[in-house]
């Protein structure tokens, strides 16, 4: 076959073997994923497995280009590999999951590949491969596209940096009181409308949950001391009950009722906290509750025949139709809901979507905030980061040649005694700007970060263990088989990382006699372990254990501890202290009434910041500055946590 | 819409219309190749639905040994739409027969031989057009464009405001901020825009300089002293640390001005209002309001005004008022702009035109008059070797060993390919939406290094 000729041309027979046997990792199949997928099989890997836990959606289109209309709701992995088969002599295997249930995909089913592609959208699942990815040394090529914007990253664990090594920039958070009481931007009312209201009224939940205290014990931050503005969060909480009855009631006759106590009653009770309004530091604007006239008009209305406007989504409505269209959808979401029992926010579900753009741009009228359409609402409620085919086509480009290099198959660049920093990572500039730009910056792979948490800071290690084993082994033998191996004292301290539950501790024994089983540490536990410093200021480096249960095993008393060493260090700094006893895990941030109200997604566009060396064929263009790549995710799509 | 909701979000439904109705030219000499495939699975994904893929006869084949068909446009021209073809496949068996004057750019995929280059080279043509190549490692991209390109750029990070405060006959504003008496207003709620112009005409009456002379560090410096201000307002503030960083804003932008008659001097020489081209509307659209802007009254004292007042630490009151004040004259400027356009003509929307007058400080023009066999003409550096290497070895028969020792060179890369159409298709969408800057001129890859170089030649 013409195509095996080529890639042999390019990597040689020998190199071209170890391709035909590779087995790769495909993690994503959306816009870089299908592209990737595609570049992989024409370089002719051997085995590709690809996993996704979406459903194909309409505006993936634009740009996935496996997928046809009638894939809508279909599987996008299991799709993406049927449309591929045409043209694929690589061995093709769908996964339909998150790549972080561990019961699905558990640390030996990752240890099966030699390298991993990630074509993720979201912070949380790229930090965890990430992690996957140090605990098995595996390589990993990270990328991601936002735009025009678009970085690969090969990240050779121990080696070269890994993906947290440079901070990325987390999800914008508000203050309480700025959501619920003196909101000033469009995004504050949205927050409000579809965390806290829409939250409120259709998701089937909790709604008795405590309003001083956040799930982790600690204290709420209101944003404000001002106690009796406290007291009216707390009230108009508990008053939402009543509203919520009549969203089940499902009596239409009564939407005005909830018009009327949002969008009146609570904002002439919100004037009432003087402070917030003639304390000068504060500079918050009074606002003015929507007028009864209107309300009870456009109730009057609700049975007509749309507006045409309605249809216009890109036009900004004015605030008549805003209340009117509120009252519409809040009729068809109350009727949805007595067949769906529960409705999440979603923002392709324009239901949901356009109660969620109405009610807060009736609050933002009520507070002297701009309107906003519900296109550009769409944009900012869900988080939507914009996507165009051509940069996934480059960057996809870009990382499967990388991989190549990656796994030292290119006979022309051979890399010297597995000198990775030898390799580039690289990042499409803004296409926007006047300035001219350069088209792609490529800088060395860096070392890892000293003071990376991930990579550095701790040593990693996969603990294998029978099923049975799991259920005799106490954690004190534990403890003394750590000591005895890898040179701990009997007094380190033992994380459980999913729930930062402290299970040991040099003055904290009562669980010693407990076995591993009975704390329910399981497959995909990862323990923290860290010790206590001698008198020389020394301590042994600190680890982190994957539990990993081996189910097939009938062995009694199968146990194999990683053969790593863990050195002895100088005593770290406070700052970076703080970075070892709060392990990085992966934790998921709930929305709704909690203290700090979160912009769910964590797909916000994260920095690089880029500082290193540019390679030396750059030297012509010094003039050039070098500024801080914004890169970001790739699309919009969710993955849920749990 | 939904379909094309993530990039619209980037170049806007009008940019998003221009993609889908225009006309796009490819010309190669194998339309099996992976380059070709790439680009035109680039282009059907975005929308654009006018291809023409012309194959013409004559000229060697490049590069035809990879045949892949990972994409099937003829299924997408089915499901594209059900009234003929997205791809139009053309055969011609000379490059002299082509009518080229009805598409919006035209692309040459692989074309490499030196007779069609030097086609390619005097051809007049008001057409950009794209020209790439692909081999081993390594692959090139060169843009030509003959007639200035125009560009409304709204997509700037950055909007250039022109806050027009050294605008003396602009009375409402004037009367609006002798209104303010600095004596009794809360000073830590002062917009910037008010401090600016209460230091500007301090500035100016008491040292007896023109507004329209005032130099920028004079400015600052009389921040600083300026004692209503000064003694009221912190350093620290917020509003007053705007003012010193936004100081330049109160001032006329003399820069901008002048590269602003640098544009309309392209428009003189082309007198576009004799042009008539009905493929190349947009451009040409854009090219009559510079045309109109540049005998209008308007264009003799001042730009309409751009925007209207960017974001600022202030008062809400404040803040409002004097946002209605800028709303109300970027209205009226734009209306008058309007004017001056239907003296001249009916043809465009009134849309287009506020568009324009709106945003007339974010406009550019772009022309890149180059001799694409220029390119091998470069000497010394790495990627011209890449480039010798690409075009060269028809002009230098013996230089051919010489470069052939580049690493990587005789083997294909499918993925090398992969991102130069990708490239040529990102600038394809430059080059139709009329929204982003273009390359200028030429792009040299080098997949060893992942490593890009722009050379203009
Ligand atoms: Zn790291």
């Amino acid at each position: 076959m013409g195509r095996h000729a080529n890639v042999i041309k390019i990597v040689g027979e020998e190199n071209f073997q170890k391709i035909r046997t590779s087995k790769i990792l495909l993690i994503g199949a959306g816009g870089i994923g299908s592209e990737l997928l595609k570049d992989l099989i024409l370089i002719s890997f051997g085995e590709i497995h690809l996993v996704d836990l979406d459903t194909i959606d309409l505006s993936n289109l634009n740009r996935q280009f496996l997928f046809r209309h009638n894939d809508i709701k279909k599987a996008k992995s299991d799709t993406a590999i049927k449309a591929v088969s045409h043209f694929s002599d690589s061995k093709l295997v769908s996964f339909f999951g998150n790549i972080m249930n561990t019961e699905q995909f558990p640390i030996h089913w990752f240890s099966n590949y030699d390298i991993i592609f990630n074509a993720l959208d979201n912070l949380p699942a790229r930090r965890y491969v990430n992690k996957i990815s140090q605990f098995l040394g595996m390589p990993l090529m990270e990328s991601g596209t936002s735009g025009f914007d678009g970085y690969i990253q090969p990240i050779i664990p121990s080696l070269t940096e890994c993906f947290d090594c440079t901070k990325k920039e987390t999800p914008k958070t508000f203050p309480v009181c700025t959501i619920r009481s003196t909101p000033n931007q469009p995004i504050h009312c949205i927050v409000w409308a579809k965390n806290f209201l829409f939250n409120q009224l259709f998701t089937n939940q909790q709604t008795e949950n405590s309003d001083n205290e956040k799930s982790d014990g600690s204290e709420k931050d209101w944003g404000t001391t001002d106690e009796k503005e406290i007291e009216r969060i707390k009230q108009e909480t508990s008053e939402l009950v009543d509203l919520q009855n009549i969203v089940i009631e499902n009596n239409p006759n009564k939407i005005i009722n909830i018009l009327e106590k949002l969008f009146i009653n609570d904002i002439e009770k919100l004037l009432l906290i003087e402070n917030l309004w003639t304390n000068t530091n504060l500079n918050n604007k009074k606002p003015t509750p929507i007028s009864r006239k209107i309300i009870n008009q456009m109730t009057t209305k609700k049975d007509e025949q749309d507006p045409p406007i309605f249809k216009q989504l890109d036009k900004t409505w004015s605030i008549d139709e805003q209340i009117l269209k509120f009252i519409k959808i809040t009729q068809t979401l109350m009727n949805r809901l007595q067949t769906e029992k529960s409705i999440e926010f979603d923002k392709d579900d324009n239901d949901t979507l356009e109660f969620v753009v109405t009610a807060a741009n009736i609050r933002s009228y009520i507070f002297g905030i701009q309107m906003k359409s519900i296109f550009d609402s769409k944009q900012l409620a869900g988080n939507i980061i914009p996507a165009i085919a051509t940069t996934n086509a480059i960057i996809a480009g870009l990382s499967s040649l990388s991989s190549l290099r990656v796994l030292n198959l290119l006979k022309y660049a051979e890399l010297k005694d597995g000198k990775f920093t030898d390799l580039n990572m690289a990042f499409t500039s803004k296409a926007s700007n006047f300035s001219q730009d350069r088209y792609l910056t490529n800088p060395k792979l860096a070392t890892p970060s000293c003071k990376c948490s991930v990579c550095s800071m701790v040593v990693r290690g996969i603990l294998k263990v029978s099923t049975e084993k799991l259920k005799t082994l106490k954690l004190i033998d534990l403890i003394t088989l750590l000591s005895k191996t890898y040179g701990y004292t009997l007094s380190i301290s033992v994380i459980d990382t999913k729930d930062q539950r402290l299970l040991a501790d040099f003055d904290f024994d009562d669980l010693y006699e407990k076995s591993l089983h009975d704390l329910q540490i399981s497959d995909g536990s990862i323990l923290f372990i860290s010790d206590e410093e001698d008198e020389n200021d020394m301590v042994r480096k600190s680890m982190e254990l994957y539990i990993d249960v081996d189910k097939d095993s009938t062995a009694t008393n199968l146990i194999e501890l990683p053969k790593i060493d863990v050195p002895l260090i100088t005593v770290v700094t406070e700052a970076s202290k703080e970075d070892i006893t709060k392990p990085e895990i992966t934790k998921l941030t709930t929305s709704g009434d909690e203290a700090i109200v979160i912009l769910d997604d964590t797909e916000e566009p994260h920095h690089v910041d880029n500082k290193r060396p540019i390679s030396e064929s750059d030297d012509k263009n010094d003039s050039v500055h070098k500024k801080v790549k914004k890169v970001a995710d790739d699309d919009d799509d969710v993955i849920e946590l749990d | 819409m939904e379909k094309f909701d993530r990039q619209i979000r980037l170049w806007g439904s009008k940019g998003q219309l221009l993609l889908e109705s225009s006309n796009i030219c490819i010309i190669t000499n194998n339309t099996q190749t992976i380059c070709v495939q790439e680009y035109l699975k680039n282009l059907l994904q975005l929308g654009i639905n006018n291809i023409d893929l012309i194959k013409v006869n004559n000229t060697n084949t490049a590069d035809d040994d990879i045949k892949i068909g990972f994409f099937d446009y003829h299924y997408e021209n089915n499901k594209n739409n059900g009234n003929g073809n997205s791809v139009n496949e053309l055969l011609v068996d000379n490059i002299n027969e082509l009518n080229l004057e009805n598409y919006n750019v035209i692309i040459l995929i692989d074309l490499i031989e030196i007779k069609t280059l030097n086609f390619f080279n005097n051809i007049k043509l008001n057409q950009p057009i794209l020209s790439c190549y692909s081999k081993g490692l390594y692959g090139y991209l060169h843009l030509k464009v003959n007639e200035p390109h125009f560009i409304i750029n709204k997509n700037l990070e950055f909007m250039k405001y022109d806050l027009k405060l050294y605008d003396e006959n602009w009375l409402e504003l004037k009367n609006y901020m002798d209104s303010i008496d600095l004596n009794i207003i809360e000073l830590s709620q002062l917009p910037y825009v008010i401090i600016l112009y209460k230091a500007l005409y301090d500035l100016s009456n008491s040292k007896k300089i023109e507004l329209n002379d005032i130099p920028l560090n004079q400015l600052k410096d009389h921040l600083s002293k300026f004692k209503p201000i000064s003694k009221i307002v912190s350093n620290t503030d917020m509003n007053y640390l705007e003012a010193k960083r936004f100081a330049h804003l109160a001032l006329r932008n003399k820069t901008f001005e002048t590269h602003f008659i640098e544009q309309m001097n392209l428009i003189e020489e082309i007198n576009p209002i004799d042009l008539f081209d009905p493929i190349n509307q947009y451009g040409l659209t854009i090219q009559k309001l510079f045309y109109s802007y540049c005998i209008s009254p308007e264009s003799e004292h001042d730009m309409p005004l751009s925007g209207t007042l960017p974001d600022m630490e202030s008062d809400n009151r404040l803040y409002n008022d004097i946002k209605t004040i800028y709303d109300k004259r970027s209205k009226r400027d734009s209306e008058n702009f309007n004017n001056y356009v239907k003296n001249i003509t009916h043809e465009i929307p009134d849309d287009f035109i506020d568009d324009f007058a709106s945003n007339i400080t974010q406009t550019d023009t772009f022309v890149s008059e180059s001799n694409f066999t220029k390119m091998i003409e470069l000497n010394t550096s790495y990627p011209t070797l890449i480039l010798k290497e690409l075009i060269g070895d028809q002009y230098y028969k013996n230089a051919t060993s010489k470069v052939s020792s580049l690493k990587g060179f005789n083997l294909n890369s499918y993925p090398t390919t992969s991102i130069i159409a990708g490239i040529v298709a990102q600038e394809t969408i430059k080059l139709i939406t009329h929204q982003f800057e273009p390359i200028d001129n030429t792009i040299v890859y080098d997949g060893l290094n992942n490593n890009i170089e722009i050379y203009k030649i």
